[in-house]
């Protein structure tokens, strides 16, 4: 008798809701709603927040509390020189971190793309500076570039790439250096990546190649590079994004010196909150540099599809 | 079933009756920035002290390291969070009360002084004053100062040929021994560990010579005041000790630890630094340590001005336990535990009359006491402005590293430094 009435009463509210708003159709909404609702509160939220933020007129020692600025923090940063210098440089930073990590990556994926205990422990341990944090690495590496010790300094002081000091004492020299270990410590996760596409190419494809007469640079060009082409693209999209919102490696080994040769964006956002006590500038830096990344983005990401 | 869940309830509910305070407790939170073990441990002293005396109130203290404190404050002010109490560097109390976050002590300062005797301005250091009294109130009340001298080798001046005795006592004369230690040293020891990048022991080492030449930060109109021929002969001198090889070669990206760490190990002949180096030194058992001296440090043609570092603990406007608070600021920065606490951390206390008694009576203190008279503030003789915190952190550091470096001529770095100066003054 209770199941009857049951069955009824969804019959008739069967009936009267709508099909899209039924039990099994709510179902896949409810199930991603955690996510969605995490992605909210995580990622949309501070986002609007961001916005809001750089449309104040806030600096803390002038005016304690926030009022509507308008685009005033978008007019400063139009006409901030140091800023867009900065800019300039985290470019060169960003490009150079990834082309660091794609010519240290794709030797080392070569090599330990082979089924050994050698290559199983080498991919294993290669993953040491990804993992180190940038604080060890930093006072590490000036180490290795000191002047009077290091043992890298000596090595460019023999190559002629570095005179009786440290190339951190040079704007220029400081940027390579540090943009240099920026993609030597990301290289791990370029390794671990393209380990893993070099893995799903199949054998018939060489084996076809090796029958049309394809050398070894042949298969390489013709078959391995096209095979991997989107990893390499879509990591190094990844890591170039982490490098162009970097900060901790720049700050712990140079202060963005010498003479702002490698003040980043993220050390002029760090200055901007925490020194000049400027956050809702800095709130207008970031979302200038978000834009600017996702204008890079879509376009690295049509050139992957064009190719 | 039922009478044993309303007797284990009862007991429950006794119990956490009996750990409840006999009386509701005043809590006040306190940010502390040496997480050190010994300093550690001298404030959870200080505070059961405090405690035992004032069994209403409870400090609750958290550790906020030097280097995290101004990422926390300026959190803090965005978003809420700020401590009742907390310490504060000296040179940043007059940005964080432009920004309305400080409470002025004067109200309790007065309460203070009937009840204890002791004038508070009386006790302050002459530098110390010109940080913590701002617009005619007062808004800290100083724990610690420091002031630094030159320690050098008497080993190191004989095998160089110079005078131990007769330690450097110019601007001149150090750039010139230094020199002389390092060709003597060739490479296994520099002449002096002396700050050239960018960093806070730069300008606070910079800052005694360009006071000596009789420059000064800031204008009487408030715009930059570095533009002058004592700032330029200053900027010279100073540079000039890289520039003759008296310092290392990487010395414009060496920060103050490594060169603290440098001079311990017995890598450098002279550092500039405060009296904690000899117990440093003394501690670590340094081979060289009966061979330190310790002079003033160096004079310019005008005068002779130490660096005046410290921090006080300041209280925040948004506590709402100010009147509690503020009676833990006074306890802990006067008389006895403020003693104990000085002496348990090694660090000269900032109230006068403490440190003129023991046990900062004996070697090495007295030079540094004596020092402090003259010791000043970055922007002297001019009052503490709000952007110090900002203009500290690089602006004269860059100009010191560029002349360094040969970047820059001394013209041009000091034209830039002013641009920069004045533009962040006009903000």
């Amino acid at each position: 008798m209770a199941s009857h009435n049951a069955g009824s009463r969804a019959k008739r509210v069967g009936a009267i809701v709508p099909a899209r708003f039924r039990k099994d159709h709510l179902l896949p909404y409810a199930m991603v709603s955690p996510a969605v609702a995490v992605t909210i509160a995580i990622a949309v939220i501070p986002l609007i927040y961001e916005v809001w933020l750089s449309l104040q007129d806030w600096y803390m020692l002038k005016r304690p509390q926030p009022i509507f600025g308008g685009l005033i923090n978008y007019i400063a940063v139009s006409k901030d020189g140091a800023l867009w210098a900065a800019l300039g440089r985290t470019a060169i930073w960003t490009v150079g971190t990834v082309v660091v990590e794609i010519a240290l990556a794709l030797p080392l994926a070569l090599l330990l793309n082979r089924n050994t205990a050698v290559a199983r422990a080498g991919s294993a341990l290669i993953l040491i500076p990804w993992v180190t944090p940038f604080i060890v690495l930093g006072f590490g590496w000036r180490f290795l570039l000191d002047s009077d010790v290091g043992p890298i300094h000596q090595i460019l002081e023999l190559i002629g790439l570095a005179g009786g000091r440290s190339v951190l004492t040079d704007p220029a020299g400081a940027l390579a250096a540090i943009t240099f270990i920026s993609g030597w410590k990301g290289a791990p996760f370029m390794v671990i990546a393209l380990i893993a596409a070099l893995k799903s190419i199949p054998d018939e494809l060489y084996e076809a190649a090796e029958v049309d007469g394809a050398g070894a640079w042949a298969q390489f060009w013709h078959v391995t590079v096209p095979s991997i082409w989107n990893t390499v693209v879509i990591v190094g999209l990844i890591l170039g994004i982490l490098a162009f919102y970097s900060f901790d490696l720049a700050w712990i080994m140079t202060k963005g010196g010498p003479q702002d040769g490698t003040a980043i964006v993220g050390i002029q956002i760090y200055r901007a909150v925490f020194l000049d006590l400027r956050p809702a500038y800095a709130a207008a830096i970031s979302v200038v540099m978000l834009l600017i990344l996702f204008a890079a983005s879509l376009a690295v990401l049509r050139l992957r599809r064009s190719n | 079933m039922g009478l044993l869940r309303v007797l284990a309830t009862g007991a429950l509910l006794a119990g956490v009756a009996l750990v409840q305070p006999a009386a509701a407790q005043t809590n006040v939170t306190f940010w502390q920035f040496f997480t050190g073990d010994t300093d550690v441990k001298a404030w959870r002293d200080t505070i059961a002290k405090f405690e035992a005396a004032n069994p209403d109130i409870k400090i609750n203290m958290e550790l906020v390291p030097w280097s995290e404190q101004q990422q926390r404050f300026v959190t803090a002010l965005a978003t809420g969070g700020l401590p009742d109490i907390s310490m504060l560097g000296n040179n940043v109390v007059a940005q964080f009360q432009a920004t309305g976050s400080l409470a002025p002590l004067d109200d309790y300062v007065a309460a203070y002084e009937a009840e204890s005797g002791i004038k508070i301005t009386d006790d302050m250091w002459p530098g110390d004053q010109g940080y913590y009294i701002l617009d005619g109130k007062i808004w800290a009340s100083p724990i610690a100062v420091e002031t630094r001298a030159l320690f050098y080798r008497k080993d190191l001046f004989r095998e160089a040929g110079l005078n131990p005795d007769d330690p450097p006592d110019t601007w001149e004369e150090l750039r010139d021994a230094a020199k002389v230690l390092s060709e003597k040293g060739a490479g296994k020891y520099y002449g002096i560990a002396m700050p050239m990048s960018i960093t806070y022991n730069t300008v606070q080492n910079f800052m005694s010579t360009y006071l000596g030449y009789g420059a000064r930060m800031l204008n009487d109109d408030g715009s930059c005041g570095f533009n002058t021929q004592e700032f330029k002969d200053a900027l010279t001198v100073y540079t000039d000790i890289y520039k003759t090889g008296g310092t290392h070669p990487d010395a414009p990206t060496l920060d103050g630890d490594t060169l603290r760490r440098g001079f311990a190990d017995g890598n450098y002949a002279m550092h500039i630094q405060n009296a904690s180096m000899l117990k440093q030194l003394q501690d670590e058992g340094a081979s060289f340590v009966d061979e330190i001296g310790i002079a003033k440090i160096p004079a310019g043609p005008v005068n002779r001005t130490g660096f005046l570092g410290g921090w006080p603990l300041v209280l925040w406007e948004a506590s709402q336990v100010k009147e509690a608070a503020a009676k833990f600021i006074f306890f802990a920065t006067h008389g006895e535990p403020l003693r104990d606490m000085a002496v348990a951390s090694g660090f000269l206390p900032g109230s006068v009359s403490l440190a003129k008694g023991a046990p900062w009576d004996a070697y090495p203190y007295p030079l540094f006491v004596e020092q402090l008279a003259d010791a000043r503030p970055y922007q002297y003789p001019s009052q503490a402005i709000a952007e110090m915190g900002q203009l500290e952190v690089d602006t004269i550091q860059k100009a010191v590293q560029a002349v360094a470096l040969g970047q820059q001529s001394v013209d041009a770095a000091t034209t830039q430094l002013c641009t920069t100066i004045n533009e962040v003054l006009a903000r």
